[in-house]
């Protein structure tokens, strides 16, 4: 008798095929693009550094193998974050930015590119400087979220924060809003351009460090199988429990912060998958226990990722398109699809 | 015989807190809740029931005088060691959808696990005591979305239970059932109380089950005090008529009152059978009398039970009794 869904077929998939579907579009990745590299040649390129061009080499190493290792951070760090929003607030409309993580990265980018511009005179072309940007997407972030958590502290239920967050978001995107209307057209295409998002534009130092936010930021929903469980009951249920809730809503937000604070601040703004794949997953995998849905829920971010990433880059053609369109554009109908033919979430999620 | 007091309140206040103000709720609390023993928390609505809860739980602080859980004052208490203590049922409704009932009632392992949730046999064999003792094995794969409010009471009830606290606090617990569902959650508590000797508190609008139930009433009433005692007793000297300010209904006799407007009757017949046609007279405005004029005698033979008047008149059914009366 098993007191968790989490039986056999549920570990086969997470473990065996989930990683494998992964390898497979890995790979695949890397190997399509403006120039299309076979299958055999990346896989040797990978494993041996040897490549029959060397300019193969050269674009894997320096281009695809990072755009691609930072989809599979975005995919799972959005997703992760996504799901544990969904639990915290109890909400299948939340993702990663209901706390108003992505209005106060765009804010803080807003005011760099769109009030300096001309002051500081970082941006030679419409190419921004990544530094810069990341540092002001960051601050943009923190600061929000500081007020955030400030809040988080007071109210004793979760519900109070998701509207704090939200008004907080409004702020951000109100003051981008006048800032916009300030500003010429050329600064407005920059901003536009990094609202689109981007997986290709980190290097292996940048990689580094957003590689390093995200492990924490998966570690720490790692030690929160058992808070997010305990908050599907209700936050009153879990404090009988035994679960210092304000702790463990500390704790969720700080995962939260890193997983998509990072991503926002390295790649812009990525919609859809935060609040799709939790769905997608919930749905597939048929359960609400966050011991299976984490490890999975991360899994299958990094597989949405990886594919909306390939097909975005559309082989053989020059230019990429922005992958915040084609997160959206891929992903929204599959899940409309899978959620009418499931009968509606209603079954899989609370209310 | 006296059971230990494991749960003891001595000149508690308790109420809300706005800014500095104390909006006290209800004053001079002094009570013990004792092993072994179900009690039903009573009163009105919106008299303090909940508040009285919510701080016996801890979500509440009181604001005056003492509760000791175990010899030990309850604010001593951390969440986890109080989540080792007491066991709660609440009113939030549960839609966790495709939950399954078996891995809803193991939540209450949850205090007794490590972060990784590995559940050890020990804890196997308390969820499967709890799902026992609560009458779900037939459910245990089902999904709580699948599940009548009934049956989902009874999943949250076995989930309090397995973990296997000394005592279990409900608010509610029968609320939106029907009475069958009422009634078996209320033995089903009654039987927890007997045979694993837990401490039981249950806040509940159920005046007549808590009656049949409950080993000792609390009731509170708009003097904001609360009255302990033996059911039976509470009934006798009136105190219950008293804080419910019963209309219409006369709690000693357990029927609602009745208005009598017509003409007396005299029944012969005994048992539930005379009891019933009583019943049906009374509730039609007819009085009951034996030195009455007017007669009905009923006679019971082996298949069928008929009712004769005094001038012969055979009926099959009370409702025709009735009619040949109007």
């Amino acid at each position: 008798m098993t007191y968790f869904t989490s039986n056999r077929s549920i570990f086969f998939k997470v473990v065996i095929i989930l990683p494998v579907v992964i390898l497979i579009l890995f790979l695949f990745n890397i190997s399509l693009g403006s120039v299309s590299i076979p299958l055999p040649e990346v896989a040797k390129a990978l494993f041996t550094g040897s490549a029959e061009k060397e300019s193969w080499l050269n674009i894997i190493f320096h281009f695809r193998l990072p755009k691609a290792l930072t989809a599979v951070l975005a995919g799972a760090a959005l997703g992760v974050s996504g799901l544990q929003m969904q639990t915290l607030f109890r909400n299948p409309l939340a993702g990663p930015y209901v706390l108003g993580i992505s209005s106060g990265a765009s804010l803080g980018v807003a005011l760099v590119v769109l009030l300096n511009y001309s002051v500081i005179g970082i941006f030679t072309s419409l190419q921004l400087n990544n530094w810069v940007v990341i540092i002001a997407s960051s601050i943009g972030s923190f600061i929000v979220l500081i007020c955030v958590s400030i809040v988080s502290l007071k109210v004793r239920d979760s519900m109070t924060l998701l509207i704090v967050g939200l008004m907080f978001g409004s702020i951000a995107g109100a003051s981008v809003s006048v800032l916009q209307f300030f500003s010429d057209a050329k600064q407005l295409q920059i901003y536009m351009v990094w609202t689109f998002g981007s997986l290709g534009g980190l290097g292996w130092d940048e990689l580094k460090i957003l590689c390093f936010f995200i492990v924490i930021g998966l570690l720490i929903s790692m030690i929160s199988f058992k808070p997010l469980n305990t908050l599907l009951l209700s936050e009153n249920y879990a404090r009988t429990m035994g679960l210092n809730v304000t702790k463990a809503r500390i704790l969720i937000i700080l995962s939260t912060s890193l997983l998509a604070g990072g991503i926002t601040a390295f790649c812009g703004p990525i919609a859809f998958i935060g609040l799709a794949v939790p769905h997608l997953t919930r749905l597939v995998f048929n359960t609400s226990d966050h011991k299976v849905l984490i490890p999975a829920v991360a899994l299958s971010g990094i597989i949405i990722m990886l594919f909306c990433d390939t097909v975005a880059q559309i082989p053989s053609f020059q230019s990429v398109l922005p992958i915040n369109a084609v997160t959206s554009l891929i992903g929204a109908p599959v899940v409309i699809w899978l959620i009418v033919s499931k009968g509606g979430i209603k079954n899989s999620y609370h209310r | 015989m006296k059971k230990e007091a494991v749960l003891t309140a001595k000149d508690l206040e308790i109420g809300y807190r706005r800014g500095k103000k104390e909006i006290p709720v209800l004053q001079e609390l002094n009570f013990d809740l004792r092993t072994g023993q179900l009690v039903c928390l009573m009163g009105p609505n919106g008299i303090g029931k909940s508040t009285l809860i919510k701080t016996l739980c801890k979500a509440q602080k009181p604001l005056a005088g003492s509760i000791q859980l175990a010899g030990k004052s309850l604010s001593d208490y951390t969440i986890q060691e109080f989540a080792f203590s007491v066991s709660v049922v609440l009113t939030d409704s549960i839609n966790i959808g495709n939950l399954t009932v078996g891995e809803v009632i193991a939540f209450g392992r949850y205090p007794h696990t490590s972060w990784i949730i590995n559940f050890t046999n020990r804890d196997k064999e308390a969820i499967q005591k709890a799902i026992k003792h609560a009458g779900v094995e037939d459910i245990t794969g089902r999904r709580i979305f699948e599940l009548s409010d009934g049956q989902r009471q009874k999943v949250m009830i076995a989930r309090a239970l397995c973990q296997e606290t000394p005592v279990i606090i409900l608010d509610e617990p029968t609320a939106h059932l029907d009475l069958n569902n009422r009634v078996e959650v209320i033995n089903l508590l009654k039987k927890l109380s007997r045979e694993s000797d837990k401490a039981i508190l249950m806040a509940t609008h159920e005046l007549d089950l808590a009656l049949q139930a409950a080993d000792e009433l609390w009731i509170v009433g708009a003097d904001q005090k609360l009255i302990k005692g033996f059911p039976e007793d509470l009934v006798l000297n009136g105190k219950i008529d008293e804080v419910f300010n019963l209309k219409g209904f006369d709690l000693k006799t357990g029927y609602l009152e009745k208005t009598i407007s017509k003409e007396s009757i005299h029944v012969i017949g005994d048992g539930h059978l005379y009891l019933w046609t009583k019943n049906a007279l009374e509730r039609n405005g007819f009085g009951v009398d034996p030195g009455a004029k007017k007669k009905i005698e009923i006679i019971q033979s082996r298949d069928k039970t008929i009712w004769k008047n005094e001038k012969g008149a055979q009926f099959d059914s009370l409702k025709s009794v009735i009619e040949s009366l109007l």
